[in-house]
């Protein structure tokens, strides 16, 4: 009942307003494998007590952020191995109000913007998450590859500059993103 | 073929056919060893496998990326090619991955490897693995070591009997020439030893035994010759030596001069007649009798003609007897006894009466010498408290009394009291 208020809500805004579209099914796999992604990414001796994600989205975007922030919550209501995981969303101009967050999770935006949130992830060596695949070319670390099957896609290079480690047995089941110069 | 082989041929057949089976148990037992470590080497490699996995695959699972795990472990099981079969399920038992490899059999022999995935968050199982790991190499390789292990008890039956034929013919014409040998009788010069044509050290001991108990045969014949020749020789020797004795007894108890015996004889033959006599409680008579004036016949005619008086004097004594149980003594000097056993007083005067008539019939020594003679006569019973020279010395002691009463005459010992006639 629940998800069909959040569908008829998240149908209405994303088509009222000015606003990018949304996969749900999308945003569920974010739900669920970013907390545990960013867990097994943090170095072992620097162990955490509690997993903030801070999820920077366009102001038409609110709603498909809350309803991700309210899928990570409900999915981790007891968090994780006694890690505390939780949600909170913010709009890309308020983005400095994510210093303390554990990880970014960048919903669509411009491709200035999303520069703008890789660098700040840099700067803060966050792990970044970004909605777009393509995301991945401005620096940002982790999204899904969405193709004949779900995995993840990895950006090796920008989690070096940011300084996340990456566990090796997720780099077994990634895809690696490489440059177009290298390609 | 064999019997010619020396004996140290056969026994360095025996250390070599030794060898054999000692190398061929090490070999096996190698191959065994290799074989097992082997099958624990791929156990251990199933299972490492399995290991490999997990970490992948709990991810995923964990993760909810389950369909992309096929192409990464479908690229790990390619790269194993003894995986024959991966299933990767959840808790409830779906197929989440399924991974068979081309010309799988199910018939074949597996190593199976199941494990469960646990939830890399929160250590749950969230799944089982199960791997079958092929053995198809190990199989061949324990038939090929079951083959192996076959073929090394044939060798080693095959040598052990190997082994025990070639003691045997070490040791049987060894067993049998010792048989032989402690048969040989050298009494009757038996030995069932026939000349041996081998060319073995047996056969040559053997014919070293035989060449020498031919002559122990030959040296038992002649040494028996010998011995023969030797005891006829003893027999002879011994016979004159019993001769010598004889004689030179014979000698001892006879006096050189008259022939007749002498005083040692006496003494000897004394005690016996005494012992008799006194048993039989007969009388037993003694005649002692000494030439008369017997120096001057010496200083007057030579100690020649003196013997030869004393010759035909012992003469006359030995004559004179008239039984074997007399006995007639040249007792020293011109001295005589007669010892007359069984034999009363009466006659024994009576035959020292006869014995001094004769002796006055004749004169002596081709020279026309008259001889007289002294006589002393003593006779008693035996008896046992009495001193046996008693007898001698009474009738010395009226030979004594014949001397004092001018000689040549007879005096008895219970004359002595009597005055002269």
């Amino acid at each position: 009942m629940r998800r069909l208020t959040f569908g008829i809500l998240f149908a209405g805004l994303t088509t009222g307003l000015w606003a990018y579209s949304y996969h749900e099914t999308i945003l569920d796999v974010f739900a669920r494998v970013l907390p545990k992604i960013i867990l097994s990414n943090q170095p072992s001796e620097l162990p955490l007590e509690q997993i903030r994600i801070c999820i920077l989205h366009e102001t038409g975007d609110g709603l498909s952020a809350e309803y991700l922030s309210h899928r990570i919550d409900t999915l981790y209501t007891k968090g994780i191995r006694g890690v505390e995981i939780t949600a909170y969303r913010q709009r890309y101009e308020e983005i400095a109000s994510c210093r303390d967050a554990t990880a970014l999770m960048l919903m669509q935006t411009d491709e200035a913007r999303l520069a703008e949130a890789a660098k700040f992830a840099r700067s803060h060596h966050l792990f970044s998450a970004a909605y777009r695949p393509s995301a991945l070319s401005h620096g940002i670390i982790f999204s899904l590859d969405i193709g004949s099957r779900v995995r993840p896609y990895i950006n090796v290079a920008a989690a070096k500059e940011s300084r996340v480690p990456i566990g090796s047995a997720l780099l077994q089941i990634s895809r690696i993103y490489r440059p177009e110069s290298e390609q | 073929m064999i019997r010619n082989f020396s004996v140290s041929l056969k026994i360095i057949l025996v250390l070599f056919v030794l060898q054999i089976t000692v190398i061929t148990l090490i070999l096996s037992q190698h191959g065994h060893s290799t074989l097992t470590q082997y099958d624990k080497n791929e156990r251990e490699k199933a299972d490492m496998i399995t290991k490999m996995l997990l970490p992948v695959v709990s991810l995923q699972m964990s993760l909810g990326f389950t369909n992309a795990m096929e192409d990464q472990l479908n690229t790990m099981m390619m790269n194993n090619e003894h995986v024959m079969q991966l299933i990767v399920t959840q808790n409830d038992a779906t197929s989440i991955y399924r991974f068979e490899r081309p010309g799988y059999n199910t018939e074949d022999r597996f190593i199976e490897v199941v494990a469960g995935v646990p939830d890399p968050y929160t250590g749950e199982t969230i799944g089982t693995v199960t791997l079958y790991y092929s053995t198809v190499n190990i199989e061949q390789l324990r038939t090929i070591d079951e083959n192996f292990r076959f073929k090394t008890i044939a060798i080693m039956l095959a040598a052990a009997l190997l082994f025990i034929l070639l003691l045997q013919k070490i040791l049987s014409p060894l067993n049998r020439l010792s048989r032989k040998i402690s048969g040989y009788n050298p009494d009757n010069g038996s030995c069932d030893l026939k000349r041996s044509s081998r060319r073995d050290e047996v056969a040559r001991i053997q014919n070293s035994v035989i060449g020498m108990v031919e002559r122990i045969r030959d040296y038992s014949r002649r040494l028996q010759d010998a011995n023969t020749e030797l005891e006829a020789r003893v027999k002879e020797r011994t016979e004159a030596l019993e001769e010598s004795n004889r004689k030179l007894h014979e000698l001892s108890l006879t006096d050189a001069l008259t022939q007749l015996p002498n005083r040692r004889r006496f003494v000897n033959d004394f005690n016996s007649v005494w012992n008799i006599y006194m048993r039989e409680q007969k009388p037993l008579s003694l005649i002692v009798a000494d030439i008369d004036h017997f120096k001057k016949i010496n200083d007057s005619y030579g100690h020649e003609v003196g013997d030869q008086v004393l010759r035909e004097i012992a003469e006359v004594f030995r004559s004179h007897l008239r039984r074997e149980t007399d006995l007639a003594i040249r007792y020293g000097g011109e001295e005589f006894v007669l010892l007359l056993p069984a034999t009363p007083e009466a006659e024994a005067i009576e035959c020292a009466t006869t014995l001094r008539r004769r002796i006055h019939s004749r004169s002596y020594a081709a020279e026309q010498i008259v001889v007289t003679v002294s006589f002393g006569i003593h006779t008693m019973v035996p008896e046992p408290e009495t001193p046996r020279q008693e007898l001698f010395n009474r009738a010395d002691q009226a030979l004594y009394r014949a001397k004092r009463c001018g000689r040549d005459r007879i005096v008895h010992y219970s004359q002595i009291g009597q005055p002269c006639d």
